[in-house]
């Protein structure tokens, strides 16, 4: 079989093709997630070596657990908890396990208090700015663990708060708070805190 | 007047998925790519090889247990045939050996001597007789358990000559027979006549001389009587006698003769006529003639005897 013929097919079921031993369900599967996963290790470890070394390891799990997989759980959750789990193991090797956020230190954003964010260029020419786009990936990195963590599979992999839960095993309402933590700081980082 | 720009925390938060998402294109490179996908097919692989492995494992286990049931009974086999070689192999060893042979090796060194001083057609035929008996023992040894031992007594028996004719043996073959010449045939005849008459002459001579033998010893004593009872008057012959004494003279007479040849008994005849002795010349007549009865006497000899003839 080929690529073409499992078009159609969910992740799940490629996955367990995959582990009934069909290669092209494990190509296709790859190109749907690698690009999203990459970036998801990237954005949190200090630089791209060792966001290719986790990803490969995070890959090689999933290889070496493919006949352990169960077609009852969704496919990106198991993908992106193995990631996870890949990401805080080095962490703690390197010795920087990541702390839980205390959100009550983050800064205290409140929902009405952005509309006062105020910007020294036109919003749509900050978009088309390079050093608007680095400006950000730096303001993500430096974002607290778990609210990077919650950023990114929100923003990059594209995760609900729930599945996001799932993944990071906390409580949804937890994982929004996170979500509005983040976008609070990416706003202060990018727009300032200026007022009108 | 400022170049700030409020921005609402909706725009702010739309601005920012923007432009995260034109900023993050980060892909992991080709390189990467082919590593892991090769990392996926080798896994596959090698669990294809392990099951394939262990399968074929399998397979050659069946095949080796296959084998070894086939070799146990292929060893079974063996066996037996081993030991039914072995066991007519001593059944050859106790069983007499060949006929040939046994009578070969127990008669006497004179008997050996003679048999091999016999005609060869005597031998023959020995020879055959054996040999009639010999195939039921031959095919048991030639049926594929012949022994190392039995093989050379068979060399020992001397292979059948040409099977010879035998003198006495009255028929012969159709081109044989053709082949004997009519004058051959009468010469062959006349000498077994002739050796017949031979033999029926001495046969009758030898009795003759017995019994004139025996006569001669009884006159003699019958004239030994007289002189011992003083009877000096000569003893008369009876009639009846002399036919009796007159061929005893003639046989006597022809027994005694040394006339070997016709001619010598012509020749006494002659004297005898010559002598007047007619009753001799006619004794000597009836002896050559019975000796010489084809022979052709003068006709001077015919004449005078034309009586006999």
């Amino acid at each position: 079989m080929t690529l073409s013929d499992f078009e159609g097919l969910s992740d799940e079921l490629l996955m367990k093709r995959y582990g009934e031993g069909n290669t092209a369900a494990f190509d296709l599967l790859y190109q749907r997630h690698k690009a999203p996963l990459f970036r998801f290790t990237l954005r949190q470890v200090p630089n791209q070596s060792i966001a290719e070394e986790l990803y490969q390891d995070i890959w090689s799990k999933v290889i070496a657990n493919r006949q352990d997989y169960h077609v009852s759980a969704k496919f990106t959750t198991w993908l992106y908890t193995i990631a996870r789990n890949r990401v805080i193991d080095y962490f703690r090797v390197i010795g920087k396990v990541p702390e839980a956020t205390i959100i009550e230190d983050d800064v205290a954003v409140g929902d009405g208090e952005v509309q006062h964010l105020v910007c020294e260029h036109r919003p749509e020419l900050i978009v088309e700015s390079e050093q608007a786009a680095a400006q950000l990936k730096k303001l993500v990195k430096d974002l607290p663990h778990q609210q990077r963590e919650a950023f990114l599979l929100k923003y990059e992999s594209g995760f609900n708060h729930r599945d996001i839960a799932e993944i990071t095993g906390q409580k949804e309402e937890t994982i929004k708070s996170q979500v509005r933590y983040a976008l609070n700081k990416l706003k202060l980082g990018l727009f300032g805190g200026q007022h009108e | 007047m400022s170049n700030k720009h409020p921005v609402s925390s909706e725009q702010a938060e739309t601005l920012i998925e923007t432009l995260y998402d034109q900023a993050s294109q980060e892909e992991p490179g080709d390189d990467l790519d082919k590593l892991i996908m090769q990392q996926a097919h080798a896994a596959v692989s090698d669990n294809s090889k392990s099951s394939a492995a262990n399968t074929s494992a399998t397979t050659t286990t069946k095949r080796i247990l296959k084998w070894q049931r086939f070799g146990s009974i292929a060893a079974t086999f063996v066996m037996v045939f081993t030991i039914g070689l072995l066991y007519q192999h001593n059944q050859s060893k106790l069983r007499p050996e060949s006929p040939m042979v046994i009578q070969e090796s127990s008669q006497p060194a004179e008997l050996q001597k003679t048999r091999s001083e016999a005609p060869a057609g005597d031998l023959i035929l020995e020879v055959q007789e054996l040999s009639e008996e010999e195939p039921a023992f031959y095919a048991d040894e030639v049926s594929g358990v012949a022994t190392e031992s039995a093989l050379p007594m068979r060399k020992e028996v001397a292979p059948a000559p040409a099977p010879v004719k035998r003198k006495a043996k009255p028929a012969m073959n159709g081109a044989a027979a053709q082949a004997v010449s009519p004058a051959e045939e009468s010469a062959v005849k006349q000498t077994t006549e002739l050796e017949a008459a031979e033999t029926s002459i001495t046969q009758d001579s030898f009795a003759e001389e017995k019994v004139l033998i025996e006569r001669k010893s009884a006159r003699k004593k019958e004239a030994a009587k007289p002189a011992q009872l003083g009877n000096t008057q000569p003893r008369s012959l009876a009639p009846a006698a002399a036919p009796m004494l007159m061929q005893e003279s003639i046989s006597d007479f022809s027994a005694d003769s040394d006339y070997s040849t016709p001619e010598e008994w012509i020749s006494a005849i002659e004297d005898a006529l010559a002598n007047n002795d007619k009753e001799k010349a006619q004794q000597l007549w009836s002896g050559y003639r019975e000796s010489f009865p084809d022979h052709q006497p003068s006709e001077a000899l015919l004449r005078v005897f034309a009586d006999d003839l």
